[in-house]
């Protein structure tokens, strides 16, 4: 008697649509930082998406105005996010360049190893989100694997850099150290090593059916609704949009070295997914290249005066477009400093990709728009 | 990217200067997704007025595109959402950082309740 009641009630329920509001974060497992979703959802399926992202505001803009010597801007600005640390030191750098108006100067050597800090720091940043998504789909063991694996790319930013996490190798000017001879090799066998994970990450999430069948045509963001929203990075390159600031900006060597843009067009969860993965296969070779080209010399030139002009630097995060303005009037400190990071540029598409998705399936939805917060909020 | 020459102590960028009554209108003139990719909205207080500043860059050139218009304190700024749909998250930062009233803002948004009100803002502070 009470099985019919119950199997009724739930006849009822399908029937009548039962609306629930569903908290996702501020603190949820599947999320990495700190951001709050609030689901309406009519029997799962996502109708209504509300966020908040007011969690972790620093106040780092308002720093670099009133408290720190344009000279340690990149450092300061390294800190607004651990895992793109080289990605905002190094257009903070170079739009300090520009508006002294020295960014012509800057030699070569300094170019490649800026370019080696960020390719390091776009793998590291890859394996962490694919790792993580892996890690959301239940896959615990294929993310312990990749990020076992990322901790070879963490030894090698130690080995070249002093440092697994804050790098703060990029000064304005060029860089403060240079990479010698007998870690180029180290750093030449650990990319073969490297090299092979991705093949392995790549054929996880290439061949593994439940990954892929999880992934697939999950959250489908179409070529006409990127362009139309302006996503950038990896997400926009997974709907088939031919952008990367590498190419688009020129303070490093990319074009020089051959860059080639990777793109799918699919634009759902999984091409995101390994766009990332094929994107390490060009970091590993635009090392190499780097590497290759350029002899140890100079590094760095003297910076003798103050940020006098109005500049912009575009750069490619792991997660995409990092942009930076500075507004130089002559003093040690820059009067304005504007940073527009990708997941600020990537968040307002997500309330329409989330609609009419079944609630399950927002973890791993989210995680292949890669996120990161600590940089939306800085 | 296209280098400019620094007329007026600009390096890199193109600038188009207009009223806050026309910003939406000039915004409209130039923003077409497909030629032109919208970069972000920023805010500029120098103590006396403020500025609302939308950067774009015009992807067959490559070059980044400012369109700009300064603006009382107090003056309500129109939102462009309805033009450049992803504005609405970045109107919404600058409007709790600088304390500016723009259409359709959510109070709180990037800022918790606790915080300072508008940390940017240098002239005519909020809750004197």
């Amino acid at each position: 008697m009470a099985s019919e009641s119950k199997n009724k009630t739930r006849e009822i329920q399908i029937k009548e649509k039962v609306y629930t509001t569903i908290p996702f974060g501020s603190q949820h497992v599947a999320l990495p930082e700190p951001i709050k979703f609030i689901f309406d959802t009519e029997n799962e399926i996502v109708k209504e998406i509300k966020f908040d992202i007011a969690y972790v505001h620093r106040g780092i803009e308002k720093a670099l105005t009133t408290m720190f010597d344009f000279r340690k801007a990149p450092y300061v600005v390294g800190r607004v996010c651990g895992i793109c640390s080289a990605a905002h030191t190094i257009p903070c750098a170079v739009v300090m360049e520009r508006a002294i108006g020295i960014d012509r100067e800057i030699p070569d050597r300094a170019k490649a190893i800026r370019m080696i800090a960020l390719e390091i720091n776009r793998l590291q940043s890859h394996f962490l989100i694919n790792g993580h998504l892996a890690e959301v789909c239940g896959y615990e063991n294929v993310f312990m694997h990749i990020w076992r694996d990322r901790e070879m790319i963490m030894d090698l930013a130690d080995m070249l850099f002093g440092n697994r996490v804050q790098y703060d190798v990029v000064c304005v000017g060029g860089v403060n150290r240079d990479i010698p001879k007998d870690k180029e090799r180290v750093l030449l066998d650990k990319l073969n090593e490297i090299e092979k994970s991705v093949e392995f990450m790549e054929k996880i999430f290439t061949k593994d059916r439940t990954l892929v069948s999880r992934l697939k045509g999950l959250g489908v963001v179409s070529k006409e609704m990127a362009l139309e929203y302006g996503i950038v990075g990896p997400m926009a390159r997974a709907s088939g949009v031919k952008t990367d600031c590498r190419v688009e900006d020129d303070w490093g060597l990319y074009k020089d070295l051959g860059f080639e843009m990777v793109t799918m067009e699919e634009g759902d969860s999984l091409a995101r997914c390994l766009v990332r993965v094929r994107e390490c296969y060009e970091s590993i070779r635009i090392i190499r290249e780097a590497i290759k080209s350029t002899e140890e010399g100079e590094i760095s030139i003297k910076v003798t005066a103050n940020p006098k002009y109005e500049a912009v630097c575009r750069n490619e995060a792991p997660r995409g477009e990092l942009f930076y303005y500075v507004k130089g009037t002559g003093g040690i400190m820059p009067d304005r400093v504007r940073i527009r990071t990708p997941t600020l540029a990537n968040i307002p598409i997500l309330p329409e990709v989330m609609k009419d998705v079944s609630y399950n399936d927002i973890p791993p939805l989210l995680m292949s728009f890669d996120p990161c917060i600590a940089c939306t909020g800085r | 990217m296209k280098e400019l020459p620094p007329e007026k102590g600009i390096r890199n960028f193109s600038v188009i200067e207009t009223t806050l009554e026309k910003i939406r209108e000039k915004i409209r003139e130039i923003y077409d997704p497909k030629k032109v990719h919208y970069i972000g909205v920023d805010a500029y207080d120098d103590g006396n007025k403020m500025e609302i500043r939308y950067w774009f860059l015009k992807k067959e050139s490559n070059v980044v595109l400012l369109v700009k218009a300064p603006f009382d304190y107090g003056e309500k700024v129109p939102s462009i959402s309805d033009i450049v749909k992803p504005a609405f998250v970045q109107e919404w930062e600058i409007a709790d950082l600088f304390g500016i009233n723009i259409e359709g803002r959510v109070e709180n948004f990037f800022l918790t309740p606790e915080s300072p009100r508008a940390p940017l803002r240098r002239g005519d502070k909020l809750g004197k």
